[in-house]
């Protein structure tokens, strides 16, 4: 073996920086396969040696040079037998579009027709931070999701963000689901995929905003929780993590695996390239039922109901001055506060 | 007999909370309290409430956790409320993961209705309010500002609970971070700049307003994180400081719902911006339409 090696480095090919074959197989585990085609010096031939890596029973399209380059460690690490590329999770959530929602003045009934569906915005800080995590350390990211049928209008989009591959749960019980629910069916899912080094949520969906569903589904996975996260930084199979909190920022050290509910100002969420558009629909994205998962329907069938959805009333006196100059208006509305004992 | 916990790491919080605790123990229902400062521990006693107060061997609210599920699970429950503060937040959700229970986010009331608890509670950032119905145990978070503390009228019997670090979790540092001016959700008055400020030099001109009002400065969301003009704690909406404050001066902000949610408390709204359509007109009480740097410097003057 060392043979062929030492001619292949005589000829200068670009594998040099490879690994023995016989390391990376046992190291890759029963979830990867590798095909090698070695140049045989003594035929003369070239041809390149090509290592193609399958994570998590799907495949890393060729179409996405990107995906591939993530997937390799970062070549210093190739030596080091201890190196770990963290995998993980990141749950999202798809929800209307709270801009295409009007309220009714009257009646302050609310109506969603002609709503179109995104994903939260927080979800897409928390898909960034994994992504991240990723282009520096290797390993994958799955995304996750519990949703209505339409959640399958979400998958592309999502593996347009960065995602490797997409778990997704569409079931009726979700129109009605609570954070309890939602966090019962992730952590299941979660456990089926088998549990990674690192989990992402999003701080709190850009409808309901009950930011609780990842605490919940750490709690339920009975492992740590780090929330309001602001900065994160993976280190020697721990992740570093800056908390925004009330009156102070608390720098934490946690063990893998941990769940992490990841704040806006964490990151920028990059905005999907071309490339990356036309690459997600070729990206796994696997199906899984409710009943897939063990649950009964009483375990979808949340504790708590909605009595009443109204319009937020916000009774104001709206006076409002629109005069030809600035000193006019400024006059106006002085001459109002004064009359109504504001000032 | 049920119990009604109140879970708070924070005094204030903690006293308002007894408020609709109380209201909703019917005969034979007891308050009961977990703290994790002896300030808190404090205020729930001197209002009468019996109240165990957290020897946190770490200083982390959160790793409670299993401790606190134990105690609230030894016996019936009909409500847990939790402090909405951040670390409150996440623990108050890993509680009611760990009893089962259904929990609603930062509820603005809170009544009893049969063997269920009614809450309200806004969405959609903040352009709706849900009402909902809980089955017990019923957690939910509240928010400080939220309740008006009871009178304190007698003495609880105040306990230690001891709770181990959680080994998974080390703390690093804990930072302060340097408050600059008043707490903004007490102030009373606030002037809050938006996105219409076309350079960070500008700001002067608000805080002379500002000055000439007696008031706090304050901005939008973009104003703080996006454009990095003013520090992230000034800035106000749903998912930053919510203002009580008497009167409270909008300048260049468009009014989106999640700002919206931010002011709504406020007992008067002054919106000045050069859109005519902006939503913040219809969350305003008064308004003047037009250009802010003409209006700003000009009102300045007016109330010198």
């Amino acid at each position: 073996m060392s043979d062929r090696f030492a001619k292949k480095r005589r000829f200068g090919l670009l594998t040099a920086a490879a690994p023995p074959r016989r390391t990376l197989v046992r190291r890759l585990g029963a979830c990867c396969f590798v095909s090698t085609y070695f140049v045989d010096a003594t035929r003369e031939q070239t041809t390149f040696e090509l290592l193609e890596f399958a994570v998590g029973g799907g495949g890393v399209s060729l179409h996405d040079p990107a995906a591939l380059k993530r997937q390799r460690r970062p070549s210093s690490q190739h030596r080091n037998k201890d190196y770990h590329m963290p995998n993980s999770i990141v749950c999202y959530k798809w929800v209307m579009d709270e801009q295409d929602i009007k309220v009714n003045p009257s009646t302050l009934e609310l109506t969603t027709a002609g709503a179109k569906w995104k994903i939260s915005e927080y979800d897409r800080n928390a898909v960034e931070a994994a992504v991240a995590i990723q282009e520096a350390h290797g390993g994958s990211v799955q995304a996750m999701s519990f949703g209505e049928e339409n959640l399958k209008n979400s998958l592309k989009d999502v593996l347009s963000r960065g995602a490797d591959s997409v778990t997704w749960i569409a079931d009726a019980a979700a129109a009605q689901a609570d954070a309890a629910v939602t966090a019962k069916v992730l952590a299941a899912a979660i456990r089926k995929a088998g549990v990674p080094d690192l989990i992402f949520f999003g701080d709190g969906s850009a409808d309901l905003y009950s930011q609780q569903v990842g605490a919940r589904v750490a709690a339920l996975l009975g492992l740590p929780h780090v929330g309001n996260a602001q900065s994160l930084q993976f280190t020697d199979g721990k992740l570093l993590v800056e908390r925004q909190l009330r009156d102070s920022v608390e720098t934490v050290s946690v063990t893998c695996p941990a769940v992490v509910s990841v704040l806006p100002a964490a990151n920028t969420a990059r905005i999907p390239s071309l490339k990356q558009i036309l690459a997600a629909g070729k990206k796994p994205m696997n199906a899984v039922t409710v009943a897939d998962l063990g649950l009964s329907a009483d375990d979808v069938t949340p504790r708590q109901q909605q009595v009443s959805l109204l319009g937020a009333k916000m009774d104001r006196k709206n006076k409002i001055f629109k005069e030809s100059t600035a000193e006019a208006g400024v006059a106006a509305l002085v001459q109002a506060l004064k009359a109504d004992n504001v000032l | 007999m049920s119990n009604i916990w109140i879970v708070s790491d924070s005094a204030d919080v903690a006293a308002q909370m007894l408020t609709p605790a109380l209201a909703l123990a019917g005969s034979g229902d007891e308050v009961k309290a977990m703290v994790t400062t002896d300030e808190a521990a404090q205020a729930v006693a001197a209002r009468g409430v019996a109240v165990m107060r957290l020897q946190l061997a770490d200083n982390r609210f959160e790793s409670a956790l299993p401790v606190m599920a134990e105690q609230i699970k030894a016996a019936p429950t009909r409500a847990v409320l939790v402090s909405a503060t951040p670390r409150g937040r996440e623990t108050a959700a890993g509680l009611a993961a760990l009893l089962d229970a259904p929990m609603a986010s930062e509820v603005s009331e809170v009544r009893a209705d049969g063997d269920a608890v009614e809450v309200k509670r806004y969405m959609l950032g903040g352009m709706a309010v849900s009402t909902l119905r809980l089955a017990v145990p019923a957690c939910m978070t509240i928010a400080g500002g939220t309740f008006v503390a009871p009178e304190a009228t007698g003495s609880g019997a105040v306990s230690a609970l001891d709770v181990p670090a959680d080994a998974r979790v080390s703390v690093d540092s804990l930072k302060p971070v340097a408050r600059q001016g008043v707490d903004l959700a007490s102030a009373r008055r606030v002037v809050c700049v938006g996105r219409g400020l076309e350079k960070q030099e500008d700001l002067a001109i608000i805080e002379a307003l500002a000055k000439a009002l007696g008031a706090e400065t304050a901005c939008s969301r973009g104003v703080a994180e996006d454009l990095k003009w003013m520090p992230l704690d000034r800035y106000v909406g749903i998912s930053g400081v919510r203002l009580k404050a008497d009167v409270h001066v909008s300048v260049g902000i468009s009014g989106q719902v999640q700002h919206v949610a931010g002011i709504r408390d406020a007992k008067v709204i002054v919106a000045v911006d050069q859109n005519e359509n902006a939503p913040i007109f219809q969350a305003a009480d008064y308004g003047v339409v037009g250009n802010l740097y003409d209006i700003v410097p000009a009102l300045t003057k007016a109330l010198a």
